[in-house]
C-alpha cells in the first residue's frame, strides 16, 4: 500500500530541533458585523494582529475570556477560515504560499480536537467510522486498514475497541466522547494537536482523566500541542508556554512559570486574581475587574484593555502598546513595562516607583 | 442539563459487553413500533396499496364495463357492493382500479421532485453565497404561487394526462422540497462534526456523502411523506378539472367529477371517490406525523 | 413560637419513570436551612443536584415521583396547591439559572419583566413596580440602570444578563433563593463578580441561599455549609471550612484532589477511576463503593449512614471512623 501523500512537505521534522514547529505572524481576521443600509459596515476584529511562536515538543497554553478570538485563532490556524491578513509557517514551510504548504498537507499535520459538545460528532456513524473517515478519505487508505488503524486508536485513548467500535455517539458519556475526539485527531497521523476548549465541557474528575491521557499522548506520540481554554488551572497544568488574548490581540507571553508567578500586564493580574479561592477563611473581598469584556465590535483607541484597566492614562488612549520582550522569553503588551512609553509607571520615567 | 439526563450512556470502558448498539434508525424503528396511531396508519395504507396493486384481483368487475340498466344502484347492491356509477360501472372495482392511477400520481412527483429538488437543495446548502442565492432565488419565484394555481397553469399549457399531471405536480413541488432541504443543509454544515471532516483534508464529496446527507435524509423523508399527502389531493383535483387523467380511466378525481351530478340521485355513492382520497390523504399525513414524532428524538448529551 | 426553617427536607427521594426503565434522581436527601444560611450542594453531572433544587419548587415534570416531605418557611410545598405554589414562586422562592436567556423572556424588557412581577405578587401599581425595578438594578450593580430599563435581553452581555436575572429573582423579597449553576457559564472575571454580589444580597437580605454547582470554587466562596453529592445522596455535609478541610468521604477527597487548583504542574492528576453509576441500576450499598480506593466488602451490603466526623459534619461512609480517629 502507497502512501500516497509523502511528498517534499510532509516529511517529518524537516527543520531539526531548533526550527519552530510553527511560526505565527501577525494574523488578522475581521468579521463584516451586521450592517447598516447606509454608511459603513462595522468590522468585528476578532483576531488583530496575532504573532506567537511553538517549539518542537512543547506545549502552548492560550488563555482568554469571550470574545478574545482564541477559538478563531485556533479556527485559522486549521484554515477553516481564511485570515484576512498574516502569514502562518509550519516547520518552516508558508502555508498557502506557492513553494510552500497546501491547505491540505497543512491539515495532515495539524489536526483539532473540538470541545465535548453532543454535534462535534457525527450522529448517524459510528465511533470506528468516525475515526476511519479521516484517513480513508484524506489518505485514502483501504477501508480494512483505516478500520484497523481506528481500533488501534481506540486501544490508545482507553477505549475498548471490541466495545465501543460499533457504537453511536449518543451511547457514549461525555468523557468517553472526548476520547473519541481525541482519537479522530490522531487518525492522520498529525505533528501538532489544537485542543480547543478540550475539557471545558467535562466534569473536574474527567477532566483530570483526559489531561492525564492527554499528557501521555504527548510523550509517546512525540507531539506539539497549542491548548486553548479559558480555565486558567487547566492552562498551567498543561502547558509549557503560556499566550494571553484580550479582544484579538495578544497582551502577555511567556512560559508558564513566569505567567503565573510573575505577571506583568494587569490584565493577566486581574485574571489570576479572579479565580475563585479555595480556602472558607480566606475568601476573594472585592472583584479584581468591574464590568463585563466588552464588545469586539469598534474595540477601545490604543490599549484595548484600558477601558478597565485601574493603570490607564492619556497615552494608553493614544497609542497602542506593542508586544514587548522584557525579559526571559517574557513579552508583555503595557506601556508600564516599556521604559520611555510615557506612562508614569514605566521604568525612566521620572515618577516611577521601582 | 446533564444533571437531568435520564438514561445514563455507557459508563466505563469495561461495561456491559453483550448489548447491541442502538443506532439512530433502530431508535426510530423502535419508537415507530410502539406508536399505535402510526402503526394503524400504516397498515391502512399497505392495505389501500395492496387492493391498488393487485386490482385485477380484487376488483369484481371490469371497471370499464358499464351497463345502462344498472346506472347509480345504491350501495348494498348484491353483486356491486358499493354501487354503480352514472355509467353502470362498479363502483368497488373502478376505486380499486383508480387507486392505482391516484397513488401513482401522487406518489411519483414526490419521489421525482425529492431527487431533484433534494439535489439542488444540497447544493444550495454548500455551495457558496452565489450559487445559494442563485437557486435560492429562483425558488421564491416559483413559491410566490399558490401551488394548485401552478399546477392547474401548468397542466394548462401543456395540457392534461398523466404524464403532464406528475410533470407539472413535480414542478410544484420541487421548490419546497429545495427549501427543506436547504435549510437543513445549512443547518447540519455548521456543525462542528462537519467542521471537523472540513479539517481533516477530506475531499468534497466524502463528506457530503457521509456526514451531511445521512444527517439531512431523515428530514426530508418527514416531508416528503407530508407532500404526498397534498400531491394526491392535487392529482385528484387536477383530474377533477379535467387538466388530469382523461376519461374512461378510473381515477378518484376524475370519478368525483362524472358522479357530481349524481350527487342528489344517490349521494352516498357520489362521495366514495372523496372518501378514498380524503383516508388515503389523511394516512400519509398522519405517517408523517410520526416519522417526525419518531425521528424526532432528544438523545442525551 | 419557633420561627420555622427556611428550607426543610426529609427524606426527599426523585423517581423518573421512563417506558423501560426508572431513573432513581435523588435517594433521601435531608437537610435543613435557617434563614441567612447559604447551603453549597456540590456534585458532578448526574448527582442530583438540580433535580433536588428543582423539587424543592416542584419544577419537575409530571411524570416524576416526589416522595418525602419538603417545608419552605413551614409550608408543605409538596402538598401545596397550583394556586397557592405560583404564589410560593417568585414570592418566597426564586430561583435562578444558569443560562439567563432561557430564563428571561425575549421580548419583553428588563423593566417590563420585573415590573411584570412585583405587580403581580404585591399588587402595586405599574409606576411603583417600575420605580422598584430601578432600584433593583442599581443594587445589582448594573451600569446605566436607567438606561437598561428599557433594555431587551438580547441587547444585553452575559454578565449583566445574569445580574437582571438575579434582580427579577430578588424583586419580591423572597426568603429562599435557590441557585442553580448561575455562574458556570460565565467568564471568570464576571464569575467572581456575580459570587461576591450573591454573597453582598444575602447577607443585606438576610435570605437562605441554596446554591448548586460543580465548581469547588465557586461553591467555598458563597457558602457557609457545604453539601457533596453523589448518585442522589449526600455523602458529606458540614460547614464549608471542615469538608475543606477534613474531606472525610473518600469522594470528596477524590473530587478535591483531582481539582488542579493544587496540582503540580506536569505532574499525573489524581483522578477517581471509572465513571458514576447508572441513576438507573444503582449498585446495591454505598453508591461510591465500585469506585473507591478503601472499599471493603461490607460497603456493598448496606447503604452507609451519616456517620459524625466532627461539630456539624458528617460524611456516609462507614470507614469514617478509624479514619479520623474521632472518639465515639
Amino acid at each position: 500500500m502507497i502512501d500516497r501523500t509523502r511528498s517534499a512537505g510532509s516529511d517529518p521534522d524537516r527543520g531539526g530541533p531548533a526550527q519552530p514547529l510553527l511560526l505565527v505572524r501577525d494574523l488578522k481576521k475581521h468579521f463584516p458585523g451586521r450592517g447598516r443600509w447606509l454608511g459603513r459596515r462595522e468590522m468585528v476584529q476578532a483576531v488583530d494582529g496575532v504573532s506567537f511562536s511553538l517549539a518542537k515538543g512543547t506545549a502552548l497554553g492560550v488563555v482568554g475570556e469571550s470574545g478574545c478570538g482564541k477559538s478563531t485563532t485556533a479556527r485559522l490556524l486549521v484554515r477553516l477560515i481564511k485570515p484576512d491578513d498574516g502569514e502562518v509557517i509550519f516547520d518552516g514551510d508558508a502555508v498557502g504560499a506557492p513553494q510552500g504548504l497546501t491547505i491540505r498537507e497543512l491539515r495532515l499535520q495539524m489536526q483539532m480536537v473540538f470541545q465535548d459538545s453532543y454535534s462535534s460528532l457525527n450522529p448517524r456513524a459510528t465511533i470506528a467510522d468516525i475515526i476511519a473517515f479521516g484517513p480513508r478519505t484524506a489518505k485514502h487508505l483501504r477501508p480494512l486498514h483505516a478500520r484497523e488503524r481506528a481500533e488501534r486508536l481506540l486501544e490508545q485513548v482507553g477505549l475498548r475497541p471490541s466495545f465501543f467500535a460499533r457504537r453511536y455517539p449518543h451511547e457514549l458519556s461525555g468523557g468517553q466522547r472526548q476520547r473519541v475526539n481525541i482519537a479522530r485527531a490522531l487518525a492522520l497521523e498529525p505533528r501538532l494537536l489544537i485542543l480547543d476548549e478540550a475539557v471545558s465541557a467535562l466534569d473536574k474528575s474527567v477532566e483530570a482523566q483526559i489531561l492525564n491521557l492527554l499528557a501521555d499522548l504527548r510523550r509517546d506520540l512525540d507531539l506539539s500541542y497549542i491548548f486553548i481554554s479559558h480555565d486558567l488551572n487547566v492552562v498551567r497544568h498543561v502547558s509549557d508556554r503560556v499566550v494571553v488574548m484580550y479582544l484579538g490581540r495578544i497582551v502577555e507571553a511567556g512560559s508558564v512559570g513566569e505567567i503565573f508567578r510573575r505577571a506583568r500586564h494587569p490584565y493577566t493580574q486581574a485574571l489570576l486574581r479572579a479565580m475563585p479561592s479555595m480556602d472558607p477563611d480566606c475568601r476573594t473581598a472585592a472583584p479584581p475587574l468591574i464590568g463585563d469584556p466588552p464588545n469586539p465590535i469598534n474595540p477601545p483607541s490604543g490599549c484595548r484593555f484600558r477601558t478597565r484597566c485601574a493603570f490607564a492614562e492619556e497615552v494608553c488612549a493614544r497609542v497602542s502598546p506593542r508586544l514587548d520582550p522584557i525579559d526571559n522569553q517574557h513579552e508583555v503588551a503595557c506601556h508600564m513595562a516599556v521604559p520611555g512609553s510615557g506612562h508614569s509607571c514605566s521604568v525612566g520615567s521620572p515618577d516611577a516607583d521601582d | 442539563m446533564a444533571d437531568i439526563a435520564l438514561v445514563r450512556a455507557v459508563n466505563t470502558p469495561d461495561d456491559t459487553p453483550g448489548s447491541e448498539p442502538r443506532g439512530y434508525w433502530n431508535t426510530v424503528g423502535d419508537r415507530l413500533m410502539h406508536d399505535r396511531v402510526t402503526l394503524g396508519v400504516s397498515a391502512v395504507l399497505l392495505l389501500i396499496i395492496c387492493l391498488a396493486v393487485f386490482a385485477p384481483w380484487a376488483a369484481t368487475h371490469d371497471p370499464l364495463q358499464g351497463s345502462v340498466i344498472r346506472r347509480l344502484k345504491p350501495v348494498g347492491t348484491p353483486g356491486f357492493f358499493l354501487g354503480t356509477d352514472e355509467t353502470g360501472r362498479d363502483i368497488w372495482s373502478r376505486l380499486v382500479y383508480g387507486g392505482r392511477l391516484s397513488l401513482f400520481c401522487g406518489i411519483a412527483p414526490v419521489v421525482l421532485a425529492t431527487m431533484i429538488g433534494g439535489m439542488l437543495g444540497l447544493l444550495a446548502g454548500i455551495g457558496g453565497r452565489l450559487l445559494n442565492n442563485l437557486i435560492m432565488r429562483v425558488v421564491d419565484v416559483f413559491y410566490a404561487f399558490p401551488s394548485v394555481l401552478l399546477a392547474i397553469a401548468i397542466c394548462g399549457v401543456i395540457g392534461a394526462g398523466i404524464g403532464n399531471t406528475i410533470l407539472s405536480l413535480t414542478i410544484v413541488f420541487i421548490a419546497p422540497i429545495v427549501r427543506v432541504t436547504e435549510s437543513l443543509t445549512t443547518q447540519v454544515k455548521t456543525r462542528d462534526f462537519v467542521e471537523a471532516a472540513r479539517a481533516s483534508a477530506a475531499p468534497l464529496l466524502a463528506i457530503i456523502r457521509h456526514q451531511i446527507l445521512p444527517n439531512v435524509l431523515g428530514g426530508i423523508l418527514v416531508y416528503a411523506t407530508s407532500l404526498v399527502s397534498i400531491s394526491i389531493i392535487l392529482s385528484a383535483g387536477l383530474s377533477f378539472l379535467g387538466l388530469g387523467v382523461t376519461p374512461p380511466n378510473p381515477e378518484w378525481g376524475l370519478m368525483l367529477n362524472a358522479l357530481r351530478q349524481s350527487i342528489f340521485v344517490n349521494p352516498l355513492v357520489a362521495a366514495l371517490p372523496g372518501v378514498a382520497i380524503v383516508i388515503t390523504s389523511l394516512c400519509f399525513n398522519l405517517l408523517s406525523d410520526g416519522l417526525r414524532s419518531a425521528m424526532d428524538i432528544k438523545l442525551p448529551s | 413560637m419557633i420561627e420555622p426553617s427556611a428550607v426543610d427536607v426529609t427524606d426527599l427521594t426523585v423517581r423518573f419513570r421512563l417506558r423501560d426503565r426508572t431513573v432513581h434522581a435523588v435517594n433521601g436527601i435531608r437537610f435543613r436551612l435557617e434563614r441567612g444560611e447559604v447551603l453549597g450542594i456540590l456534585g458532578e453531572s448526574g448527582s442530583g443536584k438540580s433535580v433536588t433544587l428543582r423539587a424543592v419548587m416542584r419544577l419537575l415534570p409530571a411524570n416524576c415521583e416526589i416522595g418525602g416531605q419538603i417545608f419552605v418557611c413551614g409550608e408543605d410545598v409538596n402538598g401545596a396547591s397550583a394556586q397557592r405554589l405560583e404564589d410560593l414562586r417568585g414570592g418566597r422562592i426564586a430561583m435562578i439559572f444558569q443560562e439567563p436567556i432561557t430564563a428571561l423572556d425575549p421580548v419583553f424588557t428588563i423593566g417590563e419583566q420585573i415590573a411584570e412581577t412585583i405587580v403581580r405578587h404585591e399588587g402595586v401599581s405599574r409606576r411603583e413596580g417600575r420605580r422598584r425595578a430601578l432600584e433593583l438594578l442599581e443594587r445589582v450593580q448594573i451600569p446605566s440602570a436607567r438606561r437598561r430599563l428599557d433594555s431587551y435581553p438580547h441587547e444585553m452581555s452575559g454578565g449583566m444578563r445574569q445580574r437582571a436575572m438575579i434582580a427579577l429573582a430578588l424583586c419580591c423579597n423572597p426568603s429562599v433563593l435557590l441557585a442553580d449553576e448561575p455562574t458556570t457559564a460565565l467568564d471568570v472575571t464576571v464569575q467572581i463578580q456575580i459570587l461576591l454580589l450573591l454573597r453582598e444580597l444575602q447577607r443585606e437580605l438576610g435570605m437562605a441561599v441554596i446554591f448548586v454547582t460543580h465548581d469547588v470554587g465557586a461553591a467555598v466562596e458563597v457558602s457557609d455549609r457545604l453539601a457533596v453529592m453523589y448518585a442522589g445522596r449526600f455523602v458529606e455535609t458540614g460547614s464549608a471550612r471542615d469538608v475543606m478541610r477534613k474531606r472525610a468521604h473518600p469522594y470528596t477527597e477524590g473530587l478535591l484532589a483531582a481539582n488542579l487548583h493544587s496540582a503540580e504542574p506536569g505532574r499525573r492528576l489524581m483522578t477517581i477511576p471509572g465513571a458514576p453509576p447508572d441513576l438507573a441500576a444503582l449498585p446495591p450499598g454505598c453508591s461510591f463503593a465500585p469506585r473507591c480506593s478503601r472499599a471493603l466488602p461490607g460497603c456493598s451490603e448496606r447503604v452507609p449512614n451519616l456517620e459524625p466526623c466532627g461539630e456539624g459534619h458528617v460524611a456516609r461512609c462507614i470507614r469514617i471512623r478509624e479514619r479520623l480517629a474521632v472518639p465515639t
